[in-house]
């Protein structure tokens, strides 16, 4: 298996955050770990990122150098254009040239490159999101981190940005750990979906999601079943 | 946005036009043009500098000294600003030097600043030792409210060192930057003039002001005085008018 979670474990102080955590998963696959707000999550995205060092447990195929990164929040500067953004995390990694190809193309898939010029302030909520999307899509990487970027969204943006991600990830895959509480955006995105316990955070399901990416809605019946499930696990909605 | 802009204008011409008459009633009750000089006669005196042969390289070397303190201070404020600031070890080192500048009366500066150095610098050295502590004071505190998630991303992809600074950090200071560097250009100007007055350095406004007050030119004084205040709203219209350049994204 590429990517292996060994038994990781996590304490801070006399709090136990995470404990014995442990899963196996292919390459390029969406990777989502569902669990409740404040569960660890976050925790567990920085051991993989190599900002946090775990107490317990060991880690492989996870390399910080080649990860990209999407945040709760878009993380833009605001002096700086679209472009210049995307820009601005590329200029280490690639010649000029490349760079502009790279922004254009992701630029065009999330619907803004009429918008490149334009500085952050004059971009709604929505917009400043799918920049931090192209960003992270437009950097040269294999792994993709993601905490809770669809997190108080309302539902038509939600899908829209999803929509984005999804065209973005069908046009240059990887493996993506994606950090959640939203189960909608579980089921559309994940592809192994590990739900997660209150602290100590433990594996407590693993679902496998067959249903090809592109085909993923909430009226879906395999998508519902899978809802379902989820839904019975989850103690506050039975 | 414009009938704002000329409603504003008509404000501030409002109120010059208000301290102009004010100035004129005074001195008419005061009726002695060697206390408060009207604002006619104040006027004959500016355009009497004007005219003389050397009204300019006075004004230059003023300029030129206030110039030279501010970007000396503003360069050292923000080398050791941005270490202070991202650096509590140093920021702790620098809190002596820096509180101790900021303490010392500005005429004992001036007087030792003529003891140890030529006339024509020392204003530069008084000017420097006065805005130093404000500008980097205002640097500091820039750098410290520097977003830390913004960091973070910067860090997470791997962008150089200093390539954060220059791309990061810098913008993240400009509004401390101008904020400060707006009343430091000002005080700069004032404390530079007052030190010229003590050393008198040649042909320069704080030793013609001097000169005057010495003769008894009261509307000289005030002349010289209405020169140095248009100085400093020149630099506070040119300062606006950078800042306006460098943050066209706001």
């Amino acid at each position: 298996m590429p990517f292996t979670v060994n038994k990781i474990s996590k304490c801070y102080d006399e709090l136990e955050v995470l404990a014995d955590i442990s899963f196996d998963v292919d390459d390029n696959k969406i990777v989502c770990l569902l669990g409740p707000s404040g569960c660890g999550k976050t925790t567990l995205l920085n051991i993989f990122s190599g900002i946090t060092t775990p107490d317990a447990g060991s880690l492989t195929g996870f390399t910080p150098d080649n990860t990209c990164y999407l945040f709760q929040e878009p993380r833009l500067l605001k002096w700086k254009t679209v472009e210049e953004n995307i820009n601005f995390v590329l200029k280490d990694k690639m010649a000029p040239e490349q760079r502009k190809d790279v922004i254009r193309k992701n630029l065009e898939i999330v619907g803004l490159w009429e918008y490149r010029n334009f500085y952050i302030s004059k971009l709604s909520g929505g917009m400043k999101q799918r920049v931090a999307i192209a960003r992270a899509f437009a950097f040269p990487a294999g792994i993709m981190l993601m905490d809770e970027p669809f997190k108080s969204l309302d539902l038509d943006l939600k899908a829209s940005l999803i929509k984005s991600f999804n065209d973005l990830w069908s046009m240059n895959q990887r493996s993506v750990f994606f950090v959640t509480h939203d189960i909608h955006a579980a089921l559309i995105l994940g592809d192994d979906i590990f739900v997660l316990s209150e602290k100590p955070t433990r594996i407590q399901k693993y679902i496998k999601n067959r249903v090809p990416l592109g085909e993923r809605n909430l009226r879906n019946p395999d998508i519902l079943e899978i809802e379902k499930q989820l839904y019975d696990h989850f103690s506050y909605f039975r | 946005m414009q009938t704002s802009i000329y409603k504003n204008n008509l404000t501030v011409a409002f109120s010059l036009a208000f301290l102009l008459v004010l100035w004129k009633i005074l001195s008419l009750w005061v009726n002695a043009a060697i206390i408060i000089p009207s604002p006619e006669e104040t006027l004959k005196a500016c355009f009497t500098l004007l005219v003389q042969p050397d009204f300019f390289t006075r004004v230059w070397h003023t300029v030129a000294r206030s110039l030279a303190g501010f970007f000396i201070a503003l360069f050292t404020a923000l080398f050791l600003g941005i270490i202070g600031g991202a650096c509590r070890p140093a920021f702790v080192l620098f809190k002596p030097l820096v509180s101790i500048t900021k303490a010392t009366p500005t005429m004992s500066i001036i007087l030792l600043a003529l003891i140890w150095l030529h006339t024509e610098i020392a204003p530069i050295l008084v000017g420097f030792l006065v805005i130093f502590p404000l500008l980097y004071t205002n640097i500091v505190e820039g750098i410290r409210n520097v977003d830390v998630k913004l960091l973070e991303m910067a860090k997470m992809y791997q962008v150089k060192k200093k390539r954060i600074i220059a791309e990061l950090y810098l913008p993240s200071l400009s509004s401390y930057l101008t904020a400060g560097a707006a009343t430091a250009l000002g005080l700069n100007l004032k404390v530079i003039i007052a030190a010229e007055v003590l050393s008198q350095p040649k042909n320069c406004i704080g030793t013609s002001l001097h000169l005057e007050q010495i003769n008894l030119n009261t509307a000289g004084v005030f002349a010289w005085t209405i020169i140095a205040i248009l100085i400093s709203s020149f630099f506070d219209y040119s300062l606006n008018f950078l800042r306006q350049k460098i943050e066209k994204w706001k």
